[in-house]
Formats: structure tokens, C-alpha cells, sequence
């Protein structure tokens, strides 16, 4: 179906709201804590309708639904993990409760408190540098979407469409910094919350349980047998007897141990409690909290948003593949191509599927929703990172030096980070050779940064040895996360498919070595107190 | 659905109904409360301080 008028003129009038809105914020700017936390005065609703709504992004959408198309119900074990490491983070207060109580504004703030200025610098950069990366996908992916839904093929006419919309992002997080953000953001959970239930509801109707389950063991036998396939071929091309006959595994769509593997699901396990506990977008939400207990009851809350982020679009992929398999030739030509084709192809179908689905009007709707999906998580994420550059590592380093920045040199030069970092994603998001699916891209990019931030905050809070050399070394540790997202195969190097977990589980685990061993080797000549 | 499948399935179609009913009612509780709060986030703002609630 096309994008009619209707559905033009719906878009356009949500996102002029959602700019008035933020530009009349900027009359409350008076202070940088009302900037960056919102002067701290987010009570429970509040706190719950910003989490859900900067978790929940356009590619949180994208890279779901293609994860729910290549892995089906298997992949539901990713949602049951996130929901309950977020209830255990909001039930015991685990690291966010001693760190609202700290009142620092940014995580690294507390590294300066407890290990010292140059482990904050040096943290700060780890933080930015993961996070900025983490960002990278967000414009490409939820470019991809929105092509496909409304049926915009052309590049340049998304690339234009998602230049506006960041150009509105801009805006109103340059005037209205947080406090704009969570007004924002509570519409956008309002907007995109009624788009969920709307997607879903047609994608039941459309399809219904049944048949969604069909569909999913049929497109894992079908994933199978190309892999099968491929693989004998290869052996042929290099004059070898094939090895066995190909066995179907239908489980695997369900059975996660199976589809998907024990070491990915303990990597999940630890990205969820290091994730929740210290990713600084989402625990700015608790920083920001009226009081440390108002950030524990808004953690767990919105653990129920963060098992529906990832578990609803699982579903509307897997709807997709139920769709696709009408006619198998259309499955079997997603997976055919470089890896790059594969990974647009398999993002690209979800959409493609909910554009034939929604009549006009409802479309309009619902693209109005996705996009304040976009434009909720890239407000927040901006503001967070660019805060970051300013806060952990620009003042610091003045500092160092003996110099002072001003209060009103902060906030303009928060405002030109959050311009750059902008520019930044527009480039990356071009350019960036993606292989295999973009959850695992976020998920590996983001340890880059929190392998060593648990550990530092972990050991900081809660031991009392822990020393400024452990955290340095524990904080450089992240960096070999990276080898999970590097081009490997363009370099001639074939590596199993395991080693996309391999890679960040050993960041973590080297990272906490390095805290222990460090500490215990260096320790600092005037110990700190655990939790200060 | 064989043996291997039926337990598994089960497991994500309760997860599927509880999470998205549950989801429901937390979107009007919070868009009920959430209202109330940004009115009383916005007096504070204006009242110029920056203090804990505790």
C-alpha cells in the first residue's frame, strides 16, 4: 500500500508538536543540573515513560524484528534475560542505588570520587568512544525501516528524511537538554506504546499464533539448508566429498540452547546486568530519579518495557518470515549475497511486510510512531555522550592543566558536541560495512565501554581494595571487545561464529582480572572507602 | 509439533501474552502518573532548586 497524503499529514503534525514542545522547554534551562538531569526531579512515571522510551528506539525495532526473522521464538530468550536483570537491578539497587546516592551526573564523575581525575578522563573516553560507536547503527538502521514501511526506496530520499528528523532532534535537545528530553519522551511513549499495540494486533490477525510458529521451524529449516548448502558447495569447489546428508532441525527456532547457543546466552546474561547497571543513557534515568528509591522502583518497572522492546518485534520478524514463505523462492533470495546484502535484506523485510499490511492512515500512525521511537532514544543518546565529552573529559583535562571551565562554557559546549556527534552518525552510518545482525553490532560495541565500567564500579562500590592502576587496566581491557565488530573476513580471516560473543565475553572477563590483579599489585597509598 | 518443540513453545506464547497485557496496563499507569509528575517536575524547575526528595 502507499504512504497517502493522510499519512504524510499525520507525520508531519506529530513532529511539529514534539519541536514546539522541546523549544518551550528551553524557558526552564537556569541551571547545568537542570540541563543535564533534569534538576533531578523525576518521580516514578516519569522515570518509567523516559527509560521505556530511550531503550526503545527505531533500531531497537530494526535490529529485533531481524533477529525474531533469523532465529525465531529461539531468540525470545534475549527479552526474558533483559526483563529480569533489570527487576534484579531495580529490586536489590544494584550499583544505580549507590551511585544516585553519590549524586554524580555521569558515571565517570564517580570514577573521579572514588579512583581519581585521570581514571575519569581516561573512563570518559572509553565511555564516548563505545557509546558514539554504539550510535553508529541508529540512522542506517532506521533508515532501512522506514524505507521499508513506506515504500521509499530511493537513499537519497531517506537519507533526506533522516537528516530532517535529526535536524528536529537537534533542536530541541540543543534548547531544552533534559528537560525536553523526558516531555519528549513521555509523548513518544505514549505515541509509540499505542504503535505496538497496533502492529501487533494486525500482525495477529493477519497471521495469528499458529501460523507464526509454522513459520518459524520452516524458515530455520530453510536457513539451515542454505547453510547446508553453501558449505557443500564450497567443499566441491575445493574437490572434497561431501560430508553427511542434510538433517532439518526445526527445534532450533525455539530451543534457544539450540538455535542459538550456551556462550550467547551467557553473554546476554552479563551484558543485561552490566547493561542495565551502568549504560549511561539508561542509568542517567536513575541519576536523574527524585531520590535513589524512585530509581529503583523506575528500574524495575520499566523491566516490563525492556522484555517488550525486543520480544514484540521478535514476533511482527517472525510474522514477516510467515509472509515471506508463501513463496520460499523470496526467503531463500534474503539470505543469498555478501554479508552486507544479507544483513540490509533481513532488516529490510519486517517492514516491507508491515507496509503490504496497514491500510492508510494507520500507517501514518504508526510511522509517526517509529519515528518518535527515532527521535527518542537519539535525543537522549546525544545529550548523554556529548554531556560525557564535556563533563568527564573536556573539564577534567582543563583542570589538569589549571584551568577552570564555566558553568555557561559547559552547556555551549555540550550544545556543539551534540551537533558533531550528530554529523558523526549521518557519515558513519553511510560508510560502515556492517556484517551479521545489528543486535550483535550494539551489543559488542557497548562493552567496549561497560567491560571495564563494571568492574570499575563494581569493584569501586563494593570492594575496598579496589586501586586507580586495577581500574585503569580493567578500563583498557574494553578495547578487546572490538575484535568482535572488525571486518575480519575482508582481511582474509575466517572466524566461527562464536567468536562474536567470544570476543566480549573475554573484554569482560580480562577486565575484571585486570581490576583484581591490579589492585592487589598497586594498591593506592590512600585507600578510599568502598561506596563513597 | 514434536516433543522437543512443545514445552519451549508453551513457554514463549504465556511469556507473549503475560508481556504484552502486562505491557498494556503499564502504559496507562504510567502515561496517568507521568502527567502529574512532569506538572510537578516543571514547579520545581521553576522553583529554582535542586534538592533531593529524601
Amino acid at each position: 500500500m502507499e504512504f497517502a497524503i493522510l499519512d504524510w499529514l499525520i507525520v508531519v503534525a506529530y513532529t511539529g508538536v514534539i519541536l514546539a514542545i522541546g523549544i518551550y522547554s528551553n524557558r526552564y534551562i537556569s541551571s547545568l543540573s537542570n540541563y543535564l538531569v533534569a534538576g533531578r526531579r523525576v518521580r516514578t512515571g516519569l522515570a518509567i515513560t523516559t527509560m521505556i522510551s530511550t531503550e526503545l528506539g527505531l533500531v531497537t525495532i530494526a535490529y529485533s524484528s531481524q533477529k525474531g526473522l533469523l532465529k525465531g521464538f529461539a531468540a525470545f530468550h534475549i527479552p526474558l534475560i533483559a526483563m529480569l536483570m533489570a527487576m534484579v537491578v531495580g529490586l536489590t539497587g544494584f550499583i544505580i542505588y549507590r551511585l544516585r546516592r553519590a549524586r554524580v551526573m555521569t558515571i565517570p564523575e564517580y570514577y573521579e570520587q572514588r579512583y581519581g581525575r585521570k581514571t575519569r578522563i581516561l573512563g570518559g573516553v572509553m565511555m564516548v568512544v563505545g557509546g558514539v560507536l554504539n550510535m553508529g547503527m541508529f540512522l542506517y538502521a532506521g533508515s532501512v525501516f522506514i524505507a521499508g514501511i513506506t515504500g521509499l526506496y530511493e537513499t537519497a530520499h531517506i537519507n533526506i528524511i533522516m537528516t530532517v528528523l535529526l535536524l528536529i532532534v537537534f533542536a530541541y535537545t540543543i534548547l531544552g537538554g533534559m528537560v525536553s528530553v523526558v516531555i519528549t519522551d513521555y509523548l513518544q511513549f505514549g505515541m509509540l506504546g499505542l504503535t505496538f499495540v497496533v502492529v501487533t494486533a494486525f500482525c495477529l490477525s493477519d497471521v495469528g499464533w499458529e501460523k507464526a510458529v509454522r513459520a518459524a521451524a520452516d524458515g530455520q529449516v530453510a536457513q539451515q539448508r542454505h547453510a547446508y548448502e553453501t558449505s557443500q558447495q564450497k567443499l566441491l569447489e575445493e574437490g572434497r566429498q561431501p560430508e553427511k546428508e542434510f538433517t532439518p532441525e526445526p527445534e532450533a527456532a525455539f530451543d534457544p540452547f539450540k538455535g542459538i547457543g550456551i556462550l550467547y546466552m551467557a553473554w546476554m546474561f552479563i551484558h543485561f546486568v552490566a547493561g542495565w547497571s551502568l549504560w549511561q543513557p539508561a542509568t542517567l534515568r536513575a541519576l536523574m530519579a527524585a531520590s535513589p528509591k524512585i530509581a529503583k522502583r523506575g528500574y524495575f518497572w520499566s523491566s516490563l518495557g525492556f522484555l517488550i522492546r525486543f520480544m514484540v518485534p521478535y514476533f511482527w520478524g517472525i510474522c514477516a518470515v510467515a509472509f515471506l514463505m508463501e513463496d520460499p523462492d523470496s526467503f531463500a533470495a534474503l539470505l543469498s549475497g555478501t554479508e552486507n546484502e544479507v544483513s540490509r535484506a533481513t532488516m529490510m523485510a519486517t517492514p516491507l511486510y508491515i507496509g503490504q499490511l496497514l491500510p492508510a492512515g494507520i500507517k501514518g500512525f504508526v510511522v509517526a510512531g517509529l519515528l518518535a521511537s527515532f527521535m527518542s532514544t537519539h535525543d537522549s543518546y546525544l545529550l548523554c555522550w556529548s554531556a560525557s565529552i564535556v563533563q568527564d573529559v573536556v573539564g577534567p583535562l582543563a583542570k589538569l592543566y589549571g584551568r577552570e571551565i564555566s558553568r555557561r562554557a559547559r552547556l555551549l559546549l555540550t550544545r556543539i558536541f551534540i551537533f558533531l556527534i550528530g554529523l558523526f552518525l549521518l557519515f558513519w552510518g553511510l560508510w560502515f560495512p556492517l556484517r551479521g545482525d545489528v543486535w550483535d553490532y550494539m551489543a559488542v560495541t557497548g562493552t567496549i565501554y561497560y567491560a571495564g565500567a563494571f568492574a570499575v564500579v563494581a569493584g569501586g562500590l563494593y570492594w575496598r581494595r579496589a586501586s586507580s592502576t586495577g581500574a585503569t587496566l580493567a578500563i583498557l581491557a574494553g578495547i578487546l571487545a572490538v575484535g568482535g565488530i572488525l571486518p575480519w573476513p575482508r582481511w582474509g580471516v575466517t572466524l566461527p561464529p562464536w567468536s562474536t560473543s567470544a570476543f566480549p565475553l573475554g573484554a569482560m572477563a580480562v577486565a575484571t582480572v585486570a581490576l583484581v590483579a591490579g589492585s592487589l599489585l598497586f594498591p593506592d597509598r590512600t585507600r578510599k572507602e568502598a561506596g563513597s | 509439533m514434536t516433543p522437543e518443540i512443545a514445552p519451549w513453545e508453551a513457554l514463549w506464547r504465556w511469556m507473549f501474552i503475560l508481556g504484552c497485557s502486562s505491557f498494556v496496563l503499564l502504559l496507562v499507569y504510567a502515561l496517568l502518573t507521568g502527567a502529574r509528575d512532569i506538572v510537578e517536575m516543571f514547579k520545581g524547575l521553576a522553583s529554582g532548586e535542586d534538592e533531593d526528595l529524601e
